[in-house]
């Protein structure tokens, strides 16, 4: 067995260097490029096909004003209009992502900055009114929402057009359009009514292979065995998406991804680098030289850091463990982090809600792993913070959870000689190393340094594809179509951060009930996100957990409702809430049944359990920090419960 | 308690009514310069809403959405007046320009000669591509050197925001042009300094009003006069230290300064700003807002303020209070020489709570003459006992929520406990016709519009805001005339809410698909007289 220190370097190294290491800024990027003259060429032709496939839009339901029969119409000009969009979509997302959202983002009202409540647009928006069946009562506000994609199309101009487009980001563009499409486009997450996401996920690929082509000589001239296999590539993916096009349920989505998507990522890599165009260098989570999502290290949890607190610096991860399992945290020195997100149990208690300090067991919520805690733009059920360091913090903090102050537990590491020395080593810029700061930094920096992501999933994903069996590949599909758990919890870290960018950590109103009752259930008190900024619309609302590691961590939901997966996906199939007796108004999961059968409920649990990792992260240390106060040394290692 | 409440709002009402009629009636007394034609007084058929102003100061009501323009009748003045720019014409008349932050549009009103409003059309309508704009500058030959006035806008609608520059006499929807090189920011103002300050430079400074990532102090730098095409563009990062915490920016201390390049601003996409500031160690306060330079000589305007409005502690990423709270007011003082350097000091914090600031409830626009600041606020309320104020060791400050927008005074160079306040404004509360025409109970769509009440019980407390506060004292001819926008956001008409319906006043398509110009909100423009520059 590897002893910690020896798996926290190589993290350090899996992760490449922190935002301190010194980085240059990118050299003035002058010149011609391909991208601005064709690309950009290209993307004003389709720009132009795009306002016109809208003008036809509106002219259907100008006509569907009179004769009520053109419905069927009315659901062509929607799906031309938005296959024409798919093609410009790795471009609009990257250079305009807000009015890329504005014209095909989720069809849900969102609480804006200072708590104004935003109304979804486009796409989506007409889509809920025009499918299954056109909602003929609504024409007005279908050509409302028509007319503002138009008028922000307009956007484009100083957004796109009058920008200089630059090779390296086109070129990352390309590469993010098809990490959207395997990880959103082909779980029908953009298209959850009319189910048309493989013709569009056909449409946002040839986009890219448009894109491509003007840089196709000089890969010829540079590379032709290169040309040729990334020709093929392109030719095998299209095909493949084109002929499984009719049945978005039965679409292969693991062979897609594997045998064509993932591989096709990698080729760009390769030829971008064939041609000399150095990769972008920016801090985002998703990195730009990773081969695809899925590889190690292709998505780091530095991004999601403080600004204080940008690396993973192995003696201050050492620290933290240590201040993780330490009880010396709590007010009565037996409560650690650890007593509660137990390592045995994927940092997980095994309870249905926490108990307080005090042994209350009905106040606190369920406790989550910190397994992969790290991949996200906020944490805690309710979102509350952004950054780990805070959650440590509040946890402290809170007079249910370890009841003491950052500032206390500061002054008791001081009368320990070892952890003097611990905190010198771990923060030898510091003029006062023990500090509220430093500890809090050393367990968050700890925390994001628990990354597990090479589960049996992640190396079938890596090319050995020995490691998942024909049920488990069915869950696969399933859980990215039919059962739409992809479309919340995201490929590849299955939580709630949005992919490609993960800039974004979803949360959703799902109706969790308060006992685990069929029929007539009655909604869980815990009003969720709606606690911290008093907004109606965010009732009952919580952060998106990890799929990651589900097979340890029951009991499931944020209060524990639920205690082996089979009631999860019981859960899910029937709607939700709503399937059960709940009636909310914001309830943000399609209420609908999904309709599956209880063998497919059992693939979907069956691949769930590939997502299992806990590799290298579960040992204890040997031995807590000693202080000259022979009492504190009776410190049970990783507290009590 | 009940009682307090009733002859207090009949003290209200008694004084709202005083405002409505002596407005109008009373006589102007500001000082007339001979050449002037213009008249100073209530143009417009609503009140001023003036709770309280400074000894010697008057107000009148240019402009509303209420007003019936005479050349223009159909015309309706939109909501939330925010960023504005006067120019007078070569025939006498003049040209107000506004943005309507919710309506996304800008509007174009005309002055005669006597500074009636006679003529109001859209600049830019939400069909142009819908942009939520802010604060603005208008740029003009005599002052920045440029050819012809510029409106110059700033986008805040997310990651997209960009500055606009727009003709203020060109024809409507068809001038609005990007300036590629100012980034990405979502920006509150562009503020451009006057062409001596920098000779043959193009020196202008940006606010990041980032409610989400936190907003950092932008400068562009183009060479040549009125050149906002291909200069470059830098953060402010401070040079005795690599902290971006803006709360270690303390009080009475003076804080050198530099403005470091962001390369290739215009080949980079929108996140890349936000990690590109990061990398450089930009200085990352709450959101920045508006921002003045100080007026009377060139070497003045390289005095500037600006306004930082505050977020909660304890909630999303100000959870560790890094950021201020209830809003601060910086002074920059940049170098003679050179643009990129200066020196950053706390002017005001109002999140010292024994300070002269205690009263600040969260700070936005900012307007300076040769020897006042007016600071303007936007009271961004916290809600007691929210989550958000949950969980470290402050006391949340209910009192201070107890008042409605104010403009502060301080005469620079004054000792910082002169801060008074100038003016307030807020909503009628006399349980009446007025409280109930603009402070409506329900929105135009019938639902309930739940405004804000304050630790003592009065309704809408807080609830307005202020836009730009501009010097029109040449324009005018008369010193000491300013305009000043108000959002009296609880004033709703249209749908179940009676009078003139103030719903898509541009004729955009936003309001059939987007809630916010669906609330119907009315604004209106105060005309103030006689204010110390």
């Amino acid at each position: 067995m590897k002893t910690p220190f020896v798996v926290v370097i190589a993290l350090f190294v899996a992760f490449g260097l922190s935002r301190c290491s010194p980085s240059k800024p990118e050299a003035t990027q002058e010149g011609d490029f391909i991208a601005n003259e064709k690309v950009k060429a290209l993307f004003a032709r389709n720009l132009n096909d795009f306002v016109k496939r809208l003008e036809e839009l509106d002219s259907s339901l100008r006509r569907a004003q009179d004769d009520s029969q053109s419905k069927a119409a009315l659901q062509r000009a929607f799906k031309q209009a938005r296959l024409a969009y798919k093609r410009l979509e790795f471009l609009t997302e990257y250079y305009a992502p807000s009015t890329s959202e504005e014209l095909n983002g989720p069809a849900l009202a969102k609480v804006g900055e200072e708590y104004k409540i935003e109304q979804p647009t486009g796409f989506q928006a007409l889509e809920e009114m025009m499918f299954p069946e056109a909602e003929m009562s609504k024409l007005s506000e279908m050509m409302a929402q028509t007319n503002l994609m138009r008028a922000l199309c307009k956007r484009f101009n100083g957004l796109i057009l009058q920008k200089p487009l630059t090779d390296n980001r086109v070129f990352d563009a390309m590469r993010l359009e098809i990490a959207r499409v395997i990880s959103l486009g082909i779980s029908g997450f953009d298209s959850p009514v009319a189910n048309h996401s493989i013709p569009e996920a056909r449409a946002a690929i040839e986009g890219v292979r448009e894109a491509f082509e003007p840089y196709g000589s000089d890969l010829i001239q540079r590379n032709p065995a290169r040309m040729r296999q990334l020709d093929s590539l392109f030719n095998e993916t299209l095909a493949y998406l084109a002929r499984h096009s009719d049945d978005f349920n039965a679409f292969d989505r693991l062979e897609f991804i594997a045998r064509f998507a993932n591989p096709l990522s990698s080729t760009l890599l390769d030829a971008q680098l064939d041609l000399g165009i150095e990769p972008i260098q920016t801090h985002r989570p998703f990195s730009p030289t990773a081969r695809t999502m899925f590889d190690e290290g292709a998505i780091s949890p530095l991004p999601y850091a403080p600004d204080y607190a940008t690396s993973l610096n192995p003696a201050q991860v050492e620290l933290g463990r240590l201040l993780f399992y330490d009880p010396i945290l709590s007010e009565n020195k037996k409560r650690a982090c650890a007593s509660c997100h137990q390592p045995d149990k994927a940092f997980t208690d095994g309870l249905p809600r926490a108990l307080t300090i005090a042994g209350d067991s009905k106040k606190l919520r369920n406790t989550p792993t910190i397994l992969n805690a790290g991949f996200q733009a906020s944490s805690s059920y309710d979102q509350k913070t952004v950054f780990l360091e805070d959650r440590v913090t509040f946890v402290v903090h809170s007079p249910d959870e370890m009841r003491s102050s950052l500032d206390k537990v500061a002054e008791l590491l001081s009368q320990s000689e070892e952890y003097v020395q611990k905190f010198k080593a771990a923060f030898p810029e510091s003029e006062k190393p023990i500090s509220a700061q430093n500890i809090k930094v050393a367990i968050a920096t700890y925390m994001r340094s628990l990354t597990s992501l090479n589960s049996r999933f992640d190396q079938y994903m890596r090319g050995d594809f020995s490691k998942m069996n024909d049920e488990e590949k069915r869950g696969f599909n399933l859980f990215m179509g039919k059962a739409k758990c992809g479309t919340c919890h995201f490929l590849p870290l299955f939580n709630g951060t949005v992919p490609p960018t993960f800039m974004e950590t979803e949360a959703e109103v799902i109706g969790v009930p308060k006992e685990a009752k069929w029929k007539n259930a009655v909604i869980d008190p815990d009003i969720g996100k709606m606690a911290i900024n008093g907004m109606e619309l965010n009732k009952h609302m919580f952060k998106t957990p990890t799929v990651r590691n589900a097979e340890l961590t029951a009991p499931y939901m944020h209060n524990g409702v639920y205690k082996t997966l089979d009631e999860v996906m019981r859960f899910y199939n029937v709607g939700g809430g709503a399937g059960i007796g709940i009636e909310l108004p914001n309830q943000t999961l399609p209420s609908d049944s999904l309709g599956l059968s209880k063998q497919e409920i059992q693939s979907v649990i069956a691949f769930i359990k590939t997502l299992t990792d806990t590799t290298g992260k579960s040992s204890k240390p040997s031995a807590l920090p000693k202080f000259s106060d022979a009492t504190l040394n009776a410190r049970k290692i990783g507290g009590e419960l | 308690m009940k009682n307090n409440l009733l002859s207090f709002s009949l003290a209200l009402l008694a004084l709202a009514a005083t405002l409505t009629a002596g407005c109008s009636e009373s006589p102007n007394k500001a000082e007339q310069t001979p050449k002037s034609t213009v008249e100073l007084k209530q143009y417009s058929v609503t009140p001023t809403f003036v709770t309280e102003i400074a000894s010697g100061v008057e107000a009148y009501t240019l402009i509303s959405s209420d007003d019936v323009l005479p050349e223009s009748p159909n015309f309706v003045f939109g909501g939330m007046a925010d960023g504005a720019g006067l120019l007078k014409n070569p025939d006498g008349t003049f040209t107000f320009v506004c943005n309507h932050e919710d309506n996304f549009a800008v509007s174009r009103i005309t002055l005669d000669k006597t500074f009636k409003p006679v003529k109001g059309e859209y600049l830019m309508t939400s069909n142009d591509g819908l942009y939520r704009l802010c604060s603005a500058t208008m740029v003009t030959p005599e002052v920045h050197g440029v050819p012809s006035p510029r409106f110059i806008t700033c986008g805040e609608s997310g990651w997209d925001s960009q500055t606009h520059i727009v003709d203020p006499y060109g024809a409507p929807s068809a001038t609005d042009r990007i300036l590629t090189n100012f980034g990405y920011w979502s920006a509150e103002n562009a503020v451009t300094l006057p062409k001596g300050t920098y000779p043959n430079k193009t020196v202008t400074i940006i606010g990041d009003d980032d409610f989400a990532n936190g907003g950092e102090l932008v400068l562009y730098v183009g060479e040549g006069t009125g050149n906002f095409d291909n200069g470059k563009l830098y953060v402010a990062k401070r040079r005795d230290s690599n902290s971006r915490r803006e709360r270690d920016i303390v009080q009475n201390r003076v804080y050198p300064i530099e403005f470091v390049e962001i390369t290739n601003p215009k080949t980079r996409p929108a996140a890349e700003f936000n990690a590109e500031a990061a990398r450089l160690n930009a200085i990352l306060f709450g959101r920045v807002e508006d921002i003045d330079y100080r007026k009377g000589s060139d070497a003045a305007a390289r005095e500037l303020y600006f306004c930082v409005t505050g977020q909660a502690w304890a909630g999303n990423r100000n959870a560790d209070s890094s950021r201020t709270m209830y809003g601060r007011v910086y002074r920059l003082m940049l170098d003679a020489q050179n643009p990129l350097l200066g020196t950053l000091e706390v002017i005001f914090d109002g999140d010292d709570q024994t300070g002269p600031a205690r009263q600040f409830m969260n700070v936005d626009n900012i307007c300076v003459t040769e020897n006042y600041v007016y600071i303007q606020e936007d009271p961004n309320r916290y809600r007691a006992g929210s989550g958000e104020l949950q969980g470290v060791n402050f006391v949340f400050d209910g009192v201070r929520q107890n008042h409605d927008c104010r403009i502060y005074q301080w005469k620079i160079g004054s000792p910082r406990s002169t801060l008074r306040t100038f003016l307030e404004v807020g909503p009628p509360r006399d349980n009446g016709e007025l409280q109930r025409k603009y402070m409506p109970e329900r929105n135009p769509d019938g639902s309930a519009t739940g405004w804000f009440v304050s630790p003592d019980g009065r309704r809408g407390i807080g609830e307005w805001e202020y836009g730009a506060m501009i010097d029109v004292s040449n324009e005018t001819g008369r010193p000491g005339t300013f305009l000043v926008c108000v959002q009296s956001h609880t004033w709703r008409q249209g749908g179940v809410n009676p009078g003139r319906d103030f719903r898509n006043p541009d004729g955009g398509t936003l309001p059939a698909a987007q809630g916010p110009t669906n609330r119907g909100e009315g604004s209106y423009v105060l005309i103030l007289t006689n204010v110390p520059r």
